[in-house]
């Protein structure tokens, strides 16, 4: 089978990769959907190493669990995000966040 | 695989759970004024209340150890319950000026106030993600809650991809420890790590504890990870502010004390002295930069940030009276802070201003009790007795020295002592500067009633802390035992 070629560490450096990835867009990016983008691959890394260990350490499914969870978290997330960019967009027509300074000090 | 099903273990967040049902039915079917809601919102939160009182003492691990109920869990209800319940004392007048269908207000205040709740009790770390995010995702749309105010919708923004990176870190941080023991509940970890001796040796272990603390670093503001708090209470409206410095803020602790005290005794060492450094940077910078902002919210998000400082003091010295003192730092933190943007609820405008240092100035001439009451809060905040504010700071700082951490609490009270600078700034303001014409209305019945609940809670703690303290240590050996 081809799958039981692919390891634990496997799936411990994809998720590394995607979290630093997903840092990486958030510092970078200056539009706040690629923002929220980032924000989502960094969460999807959890994700991806909690089904992980559960597959490969835990006997029961407490980390397929709390991956449902997350997941349902990020979407809830998301959505409270986009809400709040449509706001702004509606207010300022612009969504690029190196324009939303009014807040200094 | 048996279920335990005990419903008293979360009665409390069933009241509150009722109440956000019974609200948003009001809610669709009133009018455009939307104060009914608010007075059943305060009707649960103070039922909400009543049944901690009433459960003190019990000590139930229900629902397949996903919550405990115990002094601690039941403590830190109070205060959040506490500090909702002025919030929505304040907010009645204040809802309906700024939106003309804003019932949200109220419902997402209950729903915060229930993730805070779940929080506080849980004993799994999947509950206290779910709980963080409950309130943390009915805070973000409260601070841009004033839509048509630009710095507010940005300071909701700011405050969601921070808060979003905090949460993708201490999920990952959760994560790496579930990859080294296989469990994600509180106490089979705590098993694991009390027999394990190696475990400060293994890196990954450490990287899940770094991620979880920085996690919640970021959610209670602390230097360096505190780059949202300044935008994100400046632009919140008032009462809101109030809330995410007391409760947001009391909430989080309470997770932090709960992990550090139930997981991380074998690593007591390195997160003790990263918690030392941490709360010496955050006071100091906290303070620092307070004292040179001109609007007063900004300059409260900066003092709330060196606060959050002082109350890891008490997490430093790791003994079962230095979290004690924490939790009473919480608790009059919450009554000071409520307090004080009751009035700053009362100053601000229409339009978002009305905090500035200049709008305090003659305050004293045309409200002299709000004055008055106002320089107890500051005094509170500063730490001079015989306020709250000074029994948390004396509580805190000697709990440090006795556990040998002399340099922190002699670190500590000097910055107190510059924070004394811009608190005394404000009294100045309202009693020796001259007015510049206000238009002057009566203050609304609500605010009032806040501001004596919270002035009440000040001179309480200030006066008579031992009875409060003594809660505090219970609540602190419900989690020991």
């Amino acid at each position: 089978m081809l799958l039981s070629t692919i390891t634990l560490s496997d799936y411990l450096v994809l998720s590394g990769l995607l979290f630093s990835i997903g840092v990486f867009g958030v510092l970078t990016r200056k539009n706040a959907i690629a923002v929220l983008m980032g924000i989502e691959l960094m969460l999807n890394a959890a994700n991806i190493n909690l089904v992980a260990f559960s597959k490969f350490i835990d006997t029961g499914l407490n980390g397929q669990i709390f991956a449902l969870f997350s997941i349902v978290i990020a979407a809830a997330e998301v959505a409270v995000a986009l809400a709040i960019v449509i706001s702004i967009y509606k207010t300022t027509r612009t969504i690029d966040l190196d324009k939303e300074d009014t807040l200094k000090g | 695989m048996h279920f335990d099903l005990n419903y008293s273990a979360i009665l409390p967040q069933i009241i509150i759970g009722v109440t956000l049902f019974i609200s948003a039915t009001i809610d669709a079917f009133s009018s455009a004024r939307k104060w009914p809601v608010g007075i059943i919102t305060l009707f649960g939160i103070g039922a909400g209340i009543s049944s901690a009182v009433y459960l003190w003492g019990s000590n139930i691990v229900s629902f397949s150890q996903m919550v405990s109920l115990d002094e601690f869990s039941l403590l830190l209800f109070i205060t959040v319950m506490i500090a909702g319940f002025i919030t929505v004392l304040v907010s009645l007048k204040y809802v309906d000026d700024m939106e003309p269908d804003g019932g949200h207000f109220y419902l997402l205040l209950l729903s915060s106030l229930l993730g805070m709740m779940f929080l506080v009790s849980a004993t799994n770390l999947i509950v206290i993600v779910l709980g963080l995010e409950l309130m943390s995702l009915s805070i973000y749309p409260l601070v841009g809650f004033t839509r048509d105010r630009q710095i507010s919708l940005e300071g909701a923004m700011k405050y969601l991809i921070l808060g979003a990176i905090a949460t993708a870190f201490l999920l990952y941080g959760i994560a790496l420890i579930y990859s080294v023991l296989g469990t994600t509940n509180l106490y089979t970890i705590a098993r694991i790590l009390s027999t394990a001796q190696h475990m400060t040796g293994n890196l990954v272990m450490m990287a899940g504890v770094a991620f979880i603390l920085i996690g919640f670093s970021f959610k209670v503001a602390l230097v360096p990870f505190h780059a949202w708090t300044p935008d994100a209470y400046q632009g919140a409206p008032a009462p809101i502010t109030g809330f995410m410095a007391a409760a947001v803020k009391a909430a989080s602790f309470g997770a932090i004390i709960k992990v550090v005290i139930i997981v991380l005794q074998s690593f007591h060492v390195p997160v003790a002295e990263a918690l030392w450094w941490l709360s010496a940077v955050t006071m100091f910078t906290g303070n620092i930069i307070a004292v040179m902002q001109k609007n007063v919210k900004r300059m409260l998000a900066y003092s709330s940030i060196a606060h959050a400082g002082y109350v890891v003091v008490g997490l430093v010295s790791g003994t079962a009276f230095g979290m004690s003192s924490a939790v009473f730092y919480l608790l009059s933190y919450t009554f000071t802070i409520t307090g004080s943007f009751a009035i700053i609820t009362y100053l601000e405008k229409n339009d978002g201003t009305g905090s500035e240092l200049s709008d305090f100035s003659g305050l004293a001439k045309e409200h002299p009790i709000l004055s008055l009451i106002m320089a107890v809060f500051m005094l509170s905040l500063a730490g001079i007795p015989p306020t709250a504010g000074f029994m948390a700071k004396l509580y805190v700082f000697s709990a440090a020295i006795k556990s040998g951490y002399i340099g922190l609490a002699i670190f500590g009270i000097l910055t107190s002592v510059i924070s004394l600078y811009y608190y005394l700034r404000i009294v100045y303001a309202m009693y020796f500067e001259e007015s510049e014409g206000r238009t002057d209305t009566p203050v609304p019945a609500g605010i009032a009633a806040g501001v004596f609940i919270a002035l009440w809670g000040v001179i309480q703690l200030g006066i008579l802390p031992s009875d409060i303290m003594n809660f505090a240590m219970q609540s602190i050996q419900s989690l020991i035992h």
